[in-house]
């Protein structure tokens, strides 16, 4: 029966993909500047295992590592998630968490605690920042969700068609980057580079606490989305037919927006701006297991996850012991793995 | 018995006015076409009776129920609609479109219940040797037929169609009407229908409206309707044949 044999198809990728998250895991704890064995590893992943622990060792792969790590899958499966959703409602391939303008808006929100210090509920100087880390990612997330209330309104204001979110994502989008571009016209060159270097996206900005912030939202987010995969595969056929299938396309569109608005805006706040994935992700996905959403959507944010855990690692081994933003990397290695996905005969697949 | 009542039902686009009046009931497992030339409001009367336009006034009932009263998915329940240009964003299987037609019943996943519906359909249908291949691999009419497969997995009492047999080849179309005629009658589900093309109607019709501007200008048994009036309505002459069983064909005259 197709329903069991696909069935079956989509455990045995969830099987395959988690197995490879956890070598992906294994091996980036244990690749770095200092290398690490993997008794070492064992010691820190299970505390009874017999034996003592060198305090350095453990320093590196508790503080430095792991959280590293765990945002890299956190936020890879956040932007894949996003990116499956986001492909669906707004009816193109191409769309991606940025096309609606939520990087640009953050950037916005950052430079405006760099540059001017301030954060969202007054003026600060730059002492505060340096005292408060959490001011950039507070005006990130605020202007994330500035950009996205604007969108949805103005979606919800003339039918959330895909083509009026589309449109003004690009609005909002060229409105923020303006903004940035005149903050950084004004800025100090120490500023504009803080603020540059934020931009690329880096995971080694990452602590505790922002994994289990962004863990908790990748969580909720999922967890709403996946309950909606019915509503999100009905949109597959149209919006007219949607529409009989008992949806409501209108309501459906603009939850769904606000969702991967959340599911992006979190992860941007905290580690700044991280392209490809979102878009990658859901092509991979869908090469793999087709584009019913009840099945996209674990797989999606399994191959973000791996995607960004590998394009983080390389960032740390490439020019080893510098660490390159894992902005660029997850750009250069994804062009020629979208493109070797759109040109090879598979692509008719999918 | 009564299955479905439209009731003086207008709407208007802006400024013009697209459907006035109209008013007219079909029994149940009767199909019924609609008739018209490009703007006479068919695909307009269909997407009101969906519900995917309000009218402006008027009201549909199904056995007596308001249609504007129940909810979105209840609705779905007991009226699909195939438009013009079936489409899908991303190449879904002809099993899974099918199933998809179950979503009013869906709560997370298809259940094993539903599963069993669509395999029902897809072989009432003759269309299981499809059933694994990509939708949008299939010929026209195919694709017409797994489309008309998922609406009749909504299990509904009104099918609305919207051309089905647009783009498609004498066979098809002969295929596809076939069909049609004897899912209503098996299943007494009513089929209202647009068509363009004026032959195959009393061949496959047990009623006829014709639209004109937005009003009904004939409401009846197909094979009683006045030539004079499509004449008007599509403002073409034609010219009349009969078959051994009395029924006519019209051959547009082109001088």
């Amino acid at each position: 029966m197709t329903f069991n044999r696909d069935f079956n198809r989509e455990r045995v990728f969830v099987i395959i993909l988690s197995l490879l998250l956890l070598l992906l895991f294994v091996l980036s704890l244990a690749l770095g500047t200092i290398s690490l064995s993997l008794t070492d590893i064992v010691h820190i992943l299970l505390p009874f295992y017999p034996g003592h622990l060198n305090p350095i060792i453990a320093k590196i792969i508790i503080d430095i590592r792991l959280p590293r790590i765990l945002m890299a899958m956190v936020v890879g499966a956040s932007l894949g998630i996003a990116g499956s959703k986001l492909q669906t409602i707004l009816r193109n391939p191409l769309a991606s968490p940025y096309t609606i303008g939520i990087a640009s808006a953050s950037a916005f929100g950052a430079a405006l605690a760099i540059v001017l210090g301030a954060g969202i509920i007054g003026w600060y100087g730059t002492y505060f920042i340096i005292l408060n880390p959490y001011a950039i990612a507070i005006n990130a997330f605020t202007f994330a969700v500035i950009g996205t209330i604007f969108i949805a309104l103005m979606a919800f204001r003339k039918g959330a068609s895909p083509t009026t979110i589309i449109l003004s994502g690009i609005a909002t989008t060229f409105m923020f980057s303006a903004a940035t571009s005149l903050l950084q016209y004004f800025g100090t060159s120490e500023q504009v580079t803080a603020l540059v270097f934020w931009m690329f996206g880096d995971l080694g900005k990452a602590n505790w606490i922002e994994v289990e912030i962004t863990t908790i939202s990748l969580l909720i987010t999922f967890t709403i989305v996946l309950l909606l995969t019915p509503r999100l595969d009905a949109l597959v056929l149209g919006d007219e037919v949607a529409e009989t299938l008992g949806i409501r396309v209108k309501l459906c569109r603009i939850v769904m927006l606000l969702l991967a608005s959340l599911l992006t805006a979190v992860p941007v706040a905290f580690v700044g701006t991280i392209g490809f994935i979102g878009l990658l992700a859901p092509h991979i996905s869908r090469f793999l297991v087709g584009p019913i959403h009840r099945h996209l959507i674990p797989i999606s944010a399994l191959v973000g996850a791996e995607l960004l855990l590998a394009a983080d690692t390389a960032s740390r081994l490439v020019l080893s012991p510098l660490i390159l933003p894992v902005g660029i990397l997850t750009a250069f290695m994804g062009v020629p793995l979208f493109l070797y996905l759109l040109f090879s005969r598979g692509a008719k697949e999918w | 018995m009564v299955n479905i009542k439209i009731m003086n039902m207008e709407f208007s686009y802006k400024s013009s006015s697209a459907l006035r009046g109209v008013t007219f009931e079909v029994r149940e497992g009767e199909v019924v076409t609609l008739l018209g030339p490009n703007g006479a409001g068919k695909t307009t009367l269909l997407r009101c009776i969906a519900r995917i336009l309000r009218p402006t006034k008027g009201c549909v009932f199904i056995d007596e129920i308001s249609l504007s009263k129940i909810s979105r998915r209840i609705l779905s329940k007991n009226v699909s609609y195939l438009p013009q240009m079936d489409e899908t964003l991303y190449p879904l299987k002809v099993f899974e479109v099918v199933l998809l037609g179950r979503i009013p019943y869906m709560k997370i996943k298809p259940t094993p219940d539903d599963i069993k519906e669509a395999e029902s359909i897809i072989r009432e249908l003759g269309i299981g040797n499809l059933k694994n291949k990509k939708y949008n691999e299939l010929s026209g009419g195919e694709q017409r037929k797994v489309a008309i497969a998922r609406t009749l997995a909504q299990n509904p009492k009104v099918l609305l169609l919207d051309e089905p047999t647009s783009h498609l080849d004498l066979k098809h179309q002969i295929e596809i009407m076939k069909t049609l005629k004897s899912i209503s009658k098996t299943k007494k589900i009513s089929v209202i229908m647009s068509l363009h093309d004026i032959n195959l109607v009393p061949r496959f019709s047990d009623k006829l409206v014709v639209l004109n501007k937005g009003e009904i200008v004939y409401c009846g048994d197909p094979k009683d309707i006045d030539i004079e009036i499509l004449e008007k309505v599509y403002e073409i002459k034609f010219e009349v044949l009969y078959n051994n069983n009395g029924l006519f064909y019209l051959v547009p005259k082109t001088s």
